[in-house]
């Protein structure tokens, strides 16, 4: 990248420190340019439908504009923090974010208990028809979420089978979705299911990647399963389970799919999301407001992130 | 490097909003905008392409080809828009200013459009709006011009099993307090709920308003520029529509989708429900012809202490600005409104007329179904022809959850409604 700015002098001094045979300027210079050549079409398509949406909304984000101003987009007020002010004085959008962290604080940490069991049924207990389960554990993923949603609903019915089952033990189930206790659990359980076969695949690989022999050393020097699993599965595990994390975290974040076929952010706003509040103002053509929703969620998105790079960060 | 590139990205996006600041809003003007050239009434030439919505949509080419014959140098191009995301494709169709020439608009959101600017006013002299139906023509009007032609209407009338009811022995009833008996005798004749209301799905204001109104409640005041939510006429809509719930004689979660009740209204399980037109065709495909004719009565709203009215909802047609055949446009849309073109429209696709007159013809004037419809149209009202109104019927269907769960006592819901809607604003800047 600096090669292409730098002065020719500057290059000539620059290239001999490298140690290795220097090219000369003139060539260098021509693989440079033909290497930009090779990056150019992404480059023009993430400019164009990457970073450019990216700024506008940011743009937008600190101005007034709304669908009034769809034939001017450019004739609107710069009102600085204004929008991030109103959204934080909003109940409903406190109110979003608050479920949002519920959701993000219990469903994460749902799925990766249940991913990471499953993958260690995978890896060491289920012997015969590995593949089947392979794919059966995989299916939610790749099922549309308007078509899981539907068979659902019929779960959660309060005459559903999940109460039919409760039933049977005695135990009266509430009206899942309709009650503003139950409404947020039952999205987070059908997320986790929902979400669960991607950090499988990823802590399946993760457990084939660890040694035999360490275990075998453990059995040798008298370790149980238990005790194998925290001192050796668990730690040799820990980039994996970063890598999951910021992916599920990104995802859970934003949170929109299940309520808006689901709940419709009800009832009583008990499952509206960040995301879910952004839809709707973009609905209501307050565009300016609905960036700035969007950006709130990218900063949460940027803070967590960072802040599991922190807690798993290699130690030592 | 991470940090640096956001700064670089943060920066650039402030560079961009200052120039944004550069270019301030000019000044608004309050006045109504003014219509452009009239139309004449020569044939219509040219191709005329229309966006038309859901069986609209299906449906429209078969009456198209009815103009295309009385205007031989006219084609007109309908494409179907489907209803779940047509508003967002005509607000980004105008943005990028490539529209079609015309497009149906749903009677709700015609102001939000209409304030986006992509619209051209209702050249003078097209139309006698006092042809349409009082509440359809008050819906085209925003900001003091017309925006649309009111093209088919819909109304909210009570649908109950007359089967329940004759075995009670009660007729239809005609006003809250007969009402409200005659619902829990449909329950004792062994339905669980004597009536479906939407208690905070999307557009349960419909519903909750059409109470308001029926008890004297209004949404703004006269000159529509301020709110009137938190009245005590308003108040006593929303205890009714509440008493309704809390006593148990309607679901307490309300249907919230096409298609929720006609199965447990067929079963038994439901004694009544408010809907519209379509709602025939619904039930003979749930409960086939026989149940239609035999065990479904169809009356006007019962009264309330002010009115019977309904809300009133429907189809409107509108021309864009960057039409490209702007006249051929309108003629279209004056021919769409002539009496016998409408009473083709319904032959063809069930619609209900917004033209009072050409109700007078055919099963339009003779089918006992239909002239419940016609009765309760004429006192029918529209959702308020504010820019602000989908924002604020979201705002109330919240508000109104909380009164049907009980967790707001009317009166605190209709504070708070007047409060937000007071601050969303009527749109007039």
């Amino acid at each position: 990248m600096t090669t292409v700015l730098t002065p020719r002098g500057d290059a000539e001094t620059a290239s001999p420190r490298a140690g290795n045979r220097p090219l000369r300027p003139a060539r260098r210079r021509r693989t440079t340019a033909i290497a930009w050549g090779f990056c150019l079409p992404f480059i023009i398509l993430f400019a164009a439908f990457g970073l450019g949406p990216v700024l506008a909304s940011l743009g937008m984000s600190v101005t007034d504009i709304t669908s009034r101003d769809l034939r001017d987009p450019f004739n609107v007020n710069f009102i600085g923090l204004g929008n991030y002010i109103e959204l934080f004085s909003d109940p409903r959008f406190v109110r979003s974010a608050l479920n949002t962290l519920y959701f993000v604080a219990v469903g994460i940490p749902l799925t990766m208990v249940i991913a990471l069991a499953v993958a260690l049924a995978l890896d060491k207990g289920i012997r015969h028809l590995r593949s089947f389960f392979r794919v059966g554990y995989f299916a939610p993923v790749v099922t549309s979420v308007v078509a899981v949603a539907v068979v659902w609903e019929y779960l959660y019915r309060e005459d559903g089978l999940i109460n039919s089952v409760l039933g049977w033990m005695g135990v009266a189930g509430p009206d899942w979705l309709n009650d503003e206790v139950w409404a947020m659990p039952a999205l987070i359980v059908m997320a986790a299911w929902r979400n669960f076969g991607i950090p499988m695949v990823i802590f399946l690989a993760g457990l084939q990647g660890i040694p035999r022999e360490l275990y075998d050393a453990a059995n040798v020097d008298g370790a149980g399963a238990a005790a194998s699993f925290r001192h050796i599965t668990l730690p040799l595990l820990r980039p994996t389970t970063l890598v999951i994390a910021i992916l599920l975290s990104v995802g859970f974040l934003q949170f929109f799919e299940e309520p808006y076929v689901m709940t419709n952010g009800g009832p009583l706003d008990s499952t509206l999301s960040i995301g879910f509040y952004a839809y709707n103002q973009f609905g209501f053509g307050n565009y300016g407001l609905a960036s700035a929703a969007s950006y709130v969620l990218v900063a949460a998105i940027v803070a967590v992130s960072v802040l599991q790079f922190r807690l798993f960060r290699r130690k030592g | 490097m991470i940090s640096r590139r956001a700064t670089w990205a943060v920066a650039s996006g402030l560079a961009l909003s200052l120039a944004l600041t550069g270019c301030g809003r000019s000044d608004d003007t309050t006045d109504a905008e003014q219509a452009g050239a009239r139309i004449d009434d020569t044939p219509a030439t040219g191709t005329i392409e229309v966006w038309a919505m859901g069986t609209e949509g299906e449906l429209l080419p078969e009456l198209a080809k009815k103009f295309e014959e009385e205007n031989p140098d006219a084609t007109v191009k309908v494409t179907a828009v489907p209803w779940s995301d047509y508003a967002k494709k005509v607000e980004t169709a105008v943005a990028a200013g490539k529209t079609p020439d015309m497009t149906m608009v749903g009677a709700s959101d015609l102001p939000t459009f209409a304030a986006g600017g992509g619209l051209d006013p209702v050249p003078d002299g097209l139309v006698d709006t006092s042809r349409f139906y009082e509440g359809a023509a008050a819906s085209t009007t925003v900001d003091g011009a017309d925006y649309a032609v009111p093209w088919y209407v819909e109304t909210r009338v009570l649908f109950y099993r007359s089967d329940l009811a004759e075995a009670a022995g009660l007729s239809a009833p005609t006003n809250w307090t007969e009402y409200e008996a005659f619902l829990a005798a449909l329950q004792e004749q062994g339905a669980d709920y004597g009536i479906a209301i939407p208690t905070g799905a999307p557009n349960t204001w419909q519903t909750a308003l059409s109470f308001v109104w029926q008890a004297g409640g209004s949404v703004l005041n006269e000159d529509g520029m301020e709110f009137t939510l938190d009245t005590p006429e308003a108040a006593e809509g929303l205890a009714f529509y509440q008493d309704l719930i809390v006593s148990g004689i309607a679901a307490p979660n309300g249907p919230d989708g096409l298609g929720d009740i006609e199965p447990l209204f067929v079963d038994g399980s439901l004694g009544a429900f408010i809907s519209g037109p379509w709602e025939m065709g619904l039930l003979e495909q749930a409960g086939g012809e026989e149940f239609l004719n035999d065990k479904v009565a169809v009356v006007p709203l019962p009264s309330g202490p002010s009115s019977n009215s309904s809300y009133i909802g429907g189809g409107h047609w509108s021309v864009f600005k960057d039409a490209q055949n702007r006249d051929g446009a309108w003629k279209f849309i004056r021919w769409m409104s002539e009496e016998s073109t409408q009473q083709d429209w319904f032959d063809i696709s069930g619609d209900l007329p917004a033209v009072e007159s050409a109700w007078s013809k055919g099963s339009l004037a003779t089918d006992e179904h239909l002239a419940v419809f016609q009765e309760q149209l004429k006192t029918a009202q529209a959702a308020p022809p504010l820019t602000t109104w989908n924002q604020i019927g979201a705002m109330m269907d919240g508000q109104l959850e909380r009164v049907a769960k009980d967790v707001s006592t009317p009166e605190d819901a209709l504070a708070q409604m007047q409060q937000e809607a007071t601050e969303i604003g009527t749109g007039e800047k």
